[in-house]
């Protein structure tokens, strides 16, 4: 049977396959699926051929607590084997060999990480199992989990080795390097992701344990301890009490919210009200300064167009400082006239037209 | 300022606000800064309030001296909720804060675990009512008491776990 005519008799009977993998077992399998090895006989039933099943699961994310994760000490050894058997000879027979096995090692690295994920996240979803077993669980998976550790060191290290062999096993590892990294750091997320959540389960039980003891002294009436709880805390307890018979208010009345209003508007005593009107602008008006006598400039300069204020300041005998701050000062009369240039002081040129 | 007074009106309620409520995130998140906290608790301090805010929500009590008929109601309210609690933690034993509920889910799940223990609950809090009107007044007890909250709006099946779940967490942790 090739490849194709298989697809073409799984898609025939995908009926029959997809009852046999949701029922477990089938009383009838089709012939050709028998013969095929889809279907095994068991006695007076047929199921599914395991190799297909752990394929779909594979494929489907769909994983069991009794799921065995490999150790790869069959595949390490034979690697090792290989390895040293194309060294004392360099065949390539034996160099193949290591490569496949470096792909089919680097392959099951990659499917049991699809498998751990899957079946964390089957632990973290679970609603079918107390949390009893769930625990019991999360320590079943980290145990396994914790024992590939050794499997992934060992790994680890025949891999570098290859690579100081021969340049083709080097190009191969480090091809798969990075990958090869990224699953086996994974391990140790697992292992801190499955030791939180255990301790977490832990404290849950805890917790479900403590609602339902109350819950149960509540239906037998063996409830003083919460009721004097209750009563004697009330003053820190939540009120939330109402009924249509009896209105039981103890959270605010209407004068209450009264109050509240009041001393909400307190608060928006340090609001800035917005402006009504738009505020007119109007452009700065010059100001006098104390240390000269303005007026006197400006009646100077009224005398005669000037060509650069600044020069004319010193002249008039105003020291460098003083005849900045009067030039700046004058810069906002109407008369000045803005040039491109600078003088000799790197000071803009402006000139005063009367 | 508005939403000190949205917080003091949602708060006068009786509303337990959780911090991964959606419904009243804005709020929530306008709590979670110290300074609008301080500023609501010393307003209401005022009136004799005291705002609440611990592991994750926010309440508010008053100083008030009860009736006889308000301490029943007040003790009875809590034994509801510890009990619809119960439930909830029997049927999905990993439940969280942040966890999605489907009513649908849950119904499948409680035909398959009911059990004496599940029905004592479900007869205290809802008597003889059918089984499918005990599972709508159980989450609408839930929702009314902001344990549960819709996750939105048209999604009338999944229902979101607040963080006030464990204001009744720190009640069974004392007496239990």
């Amino acid at each position: 049977m090739t490849h194709q005519e298989l697809v073409e008799l799984l898609y025939k009977n995908k009926q029959q396959i997809h009852q046999g993998y949701v029922q477990g077992s089938l009383e009838y399998a089709d012939k050709a699926l028998v013969d095929a090895t889809v279907f095994v006989e068991v006695g007076q039933n047929y199921v599914l051929n395991k190799n297909y099943i752990t394929f779909v699961n594979s494929v489907l994310d769909r994983v069991d607590y009794s799921i065995v994760f490999g150790d790869y000490q069959k595949e390490h050894q034979e690697l090792i084997k290989y390895k040293n058997k194309y060294l004392s000879g360099y065949e390539t027979f034996y160099k193949n060999k290591v490569l496949q096995l470096v792909d089919d090692i680097y392959l099951k690295f990659f499917y049991r990480d699809k498998e751990i994920a899957a079946l964390l996240k089957k632990l973290e979803s679970e609603m079918e199992l107390e949390l009893d077993l769930i625990i019991e669980e999360a320590n079943n998976i980290l145990e396994k989990i914790s024992e590939l550790i050794e499997a992934n060191t060992n790994i680890t290290n025949t891999f570098i080795e290859l690579k100081s062999i021969d340049e083709t096993f080097k190009e191969k590892v480090t091809m798969l390097d990075e990958g090869f990294l990224v699953l086996v750091e994974k391990i140790s997320t697992y292992i801190e992701w499955l030791n939180g959540f255990i301790i977490q389960t832990k404290n849950k039980r805890r917790q479900n344990k403590l609602f339902l003891k109350v819950a149960h002294d509540i239906l037998y009436e063996h409830n003083d301890n919460l009721e004097f709880f209750l009563t004697s805390n009330q003053e820190r307890l939540h009120h939330t009490i109402t009924s249509s018979r009896n209105r039981v208010v103890t959270y605010p009345k209407e004068e209450d919210l009264t109050q509240v209003g009041a001393a909400l508007k307190e608060f928006n005593f340090i609001r800035v009200e917005k402006p009504k009107a738009k505020v007119k602008l109007t452009p700065p008006q010059p100001q006098k300064l104390d240390i000269v006598n303005i007026d006197t400039i400006l009646e100077l300069l009224a005398k005669q167009n000037c060509e650069d204020i600044f020069l004319f300041l010193l002249q008039e005998g105003f020291e460098y400082n003083k005849a900045f701050l009067i030039y700046l000062q004058l810069l906002s009369f109407e008369e000045v006239v803005f040039t491109n240039q600078f003088n000799k002081h790197n000071i803009r040129i402006v000139q005063w037209n009367n | 300022m508005e939403q000190l007074k949205e917080a003091f009106e949602i708060l006068s309620k009786g509303v337990i606000l959780s911090q991964n409520s959606k419904k009243y995130s804005e709020v929530v998140n306008f709590l979670a800064i110290d300074e609008n906290f301080e500023k609501l608790s010393s307003l209401v301090s005022q009136l004799g309030f005291e705002l609440i805010g611990e592991n994750g929500y926010f309440y508010f009590v008053k100083e008030s001296t009860m009736t006889p008929t308000e301490v029943q109601l007040f003790v009875e309210s809590h034994k509801k909720v510890i009990v619809a609690i119960a439930i909830l933690k029997q049927i999905i034993p990993l439940l969280s804060p942040n966890d999605t509920i489907k009513i649908t889910d849950f119904t499948a799940e409680l035909t398959k675990r009911v059990d004496e223990s599940l029905e004592q609950k479900l007869y205290f809090l809802f008597g003889e009512l059918d089984t499918k009107t005990k599972i709508e007044e159980f989450f609408k007890l839930l929702e009314k008491r902001a344990i549960l909250e819709r996750v939105n709006a048209k999604d009338k099946d999944s229902f979101r776990v607040m963080q006030s779940i464990n204001y009744y967490l720190k009640i069974v942790e004392s007496v239990g």
